[in-house]
């Protein structure tokens, strides 16, 4: 774990924050306000900040287990919320659908954080052998990478609602 | 920073940019009340002092724009340009990026290095001038 740690603190890992990952965050959350205007007005308020806030908050010190299931249950209480059977998407639920497929979707040409770390461990040739040891790399790997992306997403999105005519 | 050709010219550039980081100045003392102005403008320098990246700034300032209020804008507070405060600064920052990158070129430590060395020099000249337009009545 020590050589993935190093990995962590290095200059290489810190550009990598401050390029690719936030230019794919900003984008992540771009999107997001651009898939609200596909939606009804009634159903297209965006999530409010608070949540975003918490997002922010469990980002820090959740681990990859916790921060998954909590947008599983956000997702699952937004989805709840709709009450016309017609309309199944409202701008909570397209936003914690998004964020839990930033934290890992099956798809392999999206952009998840799992695939990412995957992706640093195998370049890096830090892909331990024994299965219960590639788990807590791919953890360790994961949380170090959604602290930096949430930061990044999160305080873009308090700007975009900032500038929404009416910010919530 | 090793290399004493790069520091000339980032320092250079510093120097060069000064007249828009005292327009910056500038703007965020008419934005601000005393008070607020104050510890806001510490936490700017702070941020970039002790950022390990040059985002943490950005987000920084997206972050106090996002928590201000409509009532009383700060970090929103529109210029006589119609520019919200933050976004005149978010503006000033991408132009330092922009001219940290170019020196790098393909270099992303260096470019990391460049950033945060130029942030660094742009706030502490935003926040001195700032401070001292406190005491001159500016």
């Amino acid at each position: 774990m020590d050589a993935i740690d190093n990995f962590i603190q290095s200059q290489e890992f810190l550009s990598l924050a401050d390029s690719y990952l936030y230019e794919t965050a900003i984008n992540k959350v771009d999107e997001y306000f651009s898939r609200l205007e596909t939606i009804p007005p009634e159903l297209s308020r965006p999530a409010k900040r608070n949540q975003v806030k918490g997002l922010q908050l469990s980002s820090r010190t959740c681990t990859l287990f916790g921060l998954k299931k909590m947008a599983s249950n956000q997702l699952g209480k937004a989805i709840k919320r709709l009450k016309d059977p017609k309309n199944d998407k409202s701008g909570d639920t397209l936003f914690w659908s998004m964020v839990r497929d930033l934290i890992g979707n099956n798809s392999t040409d999206q952009f998840s954080l799992t695939a990412l770390a995957k992706e640093l461990l195998e370049r890096k040739n830090n892909f331990p052998e024994t299965k219960n040891e590639q788990q807590k790399a791919m953890a360790r790997m994961i949380e170090a990478l959604a602290i930096i992306f949430f930061e990044h997403f999160c305080c873009h999105y308090y700007l975009k609602t900032q500038r929404l005519p009416i910010s919530n | 920073m090793s290399n004493p050709s790069i520091l000339k010219k980032l320092d250079l550039y510093l120097d060069q940019y000064y007249e828009k980081s005292i327009e910056a100045s500038k703007h965020l003392r008419f934005c601000f009340s005393e008070k607020v102005g104050k510890t806001q403008i510490r936490n700017l320098e702070n941020a970039a002092y002790t950022a390990m990246r040059f985002s943490s700034i950005i987000n920084f300032i997206k972050n106090q724009m996002g928590k201000d209020s409509q009532d009383k804008p700060t970090w929103t507070k529109k210029l006589a340009s119609g520019v919200m405060l933050g976004d005149y600064l978010l503006t000033q920052l991408d132009e330092i990026r922009q001219h940290a990158d170019t020196l790098a070129g393909s270099n992303a430590d260096n470019s990391l290095e460049y950033r945060l060395y130029l942030v660094r020099g742009w706030a502490r000249q935003v926040s001195t001038n700032y401070f001292y337009l406190l005491v001159s009545g500016g």
